[in-house]
């Protein structure tokens, strides 16, 4: 689940090499430039050969050589002759030095835009302080899916028959109209996880891989069980060997039945996902979260990052049953870098917990945090439940 | 009733209860769909004007979500939100696209900012981006090829206009013509996005947007 170290390596080892061919280039002189081309392309064929294919775009060399070829002929003195053709040098030198310059900068935006594309991009206007609009990117990334499905919805097929010019303008109108309403709704719907004032009471437990979110979780599971209440949820205990996690499990805080759930993937291809999920877990962890709503004081749910940060894994359970109207304390391990993301879905968090001020703050604040689950939740006498 | 862009108190518009980033978020999205799928459908087919068409679809759905919430900011973090999306789309050149959606929000945000729900700034935003999507080739081609392919398009349009008997001085009105149509396609699709958002909000006040509320 941690980004691939080696493939965020090789990323700024090409960043920097782009700008030093990109620099390269000032001087306009062809030599120079045929040399940065010619870096950049060995350096995309040892480093990211996608990005080398990617720039094998037929359109792309067709309309630049057509260029190059018509700078040739078009500008500049007439001093050449090539198959009755009359050229100049001094053309042919600029649609030259234009080839090259062109493939570099493709060769670059080739490369550029995957690297830059998607999760990476919302990860990196967070990390530069922008943090709503990285988590507002995030959930329309999430979104995307569910709103093709709303838009592609019942009510939208066309009328059977013949229709005229008039008609067919009629129709698109009515569907940018359904697609505007559609979409009003689905920011609503938003909204209204965000601009809840009462109801279901989200506690956040902040951190990073390895920091210690689910301990504090289990811990904070555990003592709100010893007070009385009714805790449910799932968490995810990593699995080790010889010292080295290679996975997940699921653990039901209630009733104690556990089963596995990722696995570290046999061969991790740089940007590829570093577990994988057994698709079954989800539907098991949905379960158990939404009879923790229905039946228990105090839902955790562990381990939300990026994928629910996308809207998908557990988000999709917890957003169905979060946004009702039975007052309840949730408790969430959330990945810093999903944490925005997971605010807008699911609404703000009445307290968090972060894991970055140390041990100490943070076992203080499980403190304040139970004695407040404590005493906002009369749960006294309800011990048998999850025995 | 309206709070800072940071804020998350909901903020009224034409009687709905909407919040910036959730707003920001949808729309978004409503936008990188419509690039990652009709626009990527009109590419592949070399269609000429694709980026001004798709230009115009996209200033309509920004004027039309400020008809629901005219709050200022609101197109540019949509159009920064619309750009991360549209970077989900398949195929490797995306920079491309992205600082065209980038560039547009801008563009309406500016214009909508004197005042959001006036259909003359609606016109003016539609028609600057479409006439951006327009200068947006020219500007890609320079970056890509440097200042030599400006000089050839000048040259060749000299010299395909002395082919076709046209006058070296009626090529600025020709060139102000063709701006106007490009421009005239934009406002139009500003002009019907503001339609678009007024009628979609009375129907969802109405209740009569075809769901069961």
């Amino acid at each position: 689940m941690n980004p691939d170290p080696a493939a965020a390596r090789r990323d700024r080892v090409l960043f920097l090499l782009a700008a030093a061919c990109v620099v390269l280039q000032f001087p306009g002189s062809v030599p120079l430039a045929a040399l940065s081309l010619g870096t950049w392309v060995l350096a995309l064929a040892r480093l990211d050969r996608k990005a080398l294919q990617r720039m094998g775009r037929p359109r792309f060399w067709a309309v630049t050589l057509l260029l190059a070829l018509a700078t040739g002929i078009v500008l500049g003195p007439r001093d050449l002759t090539v198959l009755g053709v009359p050229l100049s040098r001094q053309g042919l030198s600029a649609g030259l030095l234009m080839v090259i310059r062109g493939a570099l900068i493709f060769g670059i935006a080739s490369f550029a835009g995957p690297a830059l594309a998607g999760r990476r991009m919302s990860r990196g206007l967070a990390r530069s302080g922008m943090t709503s609009l990285g988590g507002a990117a995030t959930v329309a990334l999430g979104l995307l899916p569910e709103l093709k499905n709303r838009l592609a919805g019942p009510g939208r097929e066309a009328p059977l028959g013949p229709r005229g010019l008039r008609d067919r303008v009629a129709r698109i109108h009515d569907l940018a109209v359904r697609a505007f309403c559609e979409t009003i709704r689905v920011a609503e719907e938003l909204g209204n996880a965000s601009g809840r004032a009462s109801g279901p009471r989200i506690v956040v437990v902040v951190g990073d891989p390895g920091q210690g979110k689910t301990g504090l979780v289990q811990d904070i599971a555990r003592r709100c069980r010893e007070a009385g209440l009714p805790v449910a949820g799932v968490v995810q205990p990593a699995v080790t060997e010889e010292g080295i996690r290679v996975g997940y499990d699921l653990l039901d805080v209630a009733t104690g039945d556990r089963r596995p759930f990722a696995r570290s993937a046999a061969s991790v291809a740089p940007g590829s996902p570093r577990y994988t999920f057994e698709s079954s877990g989800w539907d098991w962890a949905a379960d158990r979260i939404r009879r923790g709503r229905q039946e228990a004081e105090v839902v955790v749910v562990d381990e939300l990052g990026r994928l629910e940060a996308s809207g998908g894994g557990h988000l999709r359970a917890l957003r169905d049953e979060v946004d009702g109207d039975r007052a309840g304390w949730w408790v969430l391990a959330v990945r810093r870098d999903g944490l925005a993301a997971i605010t807008q879905w699911l609404g703000p968090p009445e307290d968090r917990i972060d894991l970055a001020g140390g041990v100490d703050a943070a076992a203080r604040a499980a403190d304040r945090i139970v004695a407040r689950v404590r005493r906002e939740i009369p749960g006294s006498g309800k011990e048998e439940w999850f025995r | 009733m309206s709070s800072g862009p940071s804020g998350t108190r909901p903020v009224s518009g034409r009687d709905r209860t909407l919040g910036f980033w959730p707003c920001a978020a949808a729309f978004g999205a409503l936008w990188g769909l419509s690039e990652t799928t009709v626009g990527a459908f009109l590419h592949a087919l070399h269609l000429p004007f694709t980026g001004v068409l798709m230009a115009s679809v996209g200033a309509g759905l920004l004027v039309a979500q400020r008809q629901a919430m005219p709050r200022r900011g609101l197109s540019l973090a949509t159009g920064i939100v619309a750009a991360v999306c549209k970077s989900m789309s398949p195929g490797g050149v995306i920079l491309g696209p992205m600082a065209g959606i980038l560039a547009e929000s801008v563009l309406v945000e500016m214009a909508l900012l004197p005042a959001p729900r006036w259909l003359v700034t609606a016109l003016l935003a539609g028609a600057l981006s479409a006439l951006w999507a327009a200068f947006q080739k020219i500007l890609t081609h320079y970056l890509l090829y440097g200042g030599t392919v400006l000089e050839l398009y000048l040259s060749l349009l000299r010299q395909a206009g002395r082919m076709a008997g046209i006058p070296d001085s009626a090529g600025w009105p020709l060139l102000g013509g063709l701006l106007l149509c490009i421009g005239a396609v934009g406002a139009l699709g500003g002009g019907l996005g503001r339609r678009i958002g007024r009628e979609g909000l009375a129907l969802l006040a109405a209740g009569m947007d075809g769901r069961a509320r």
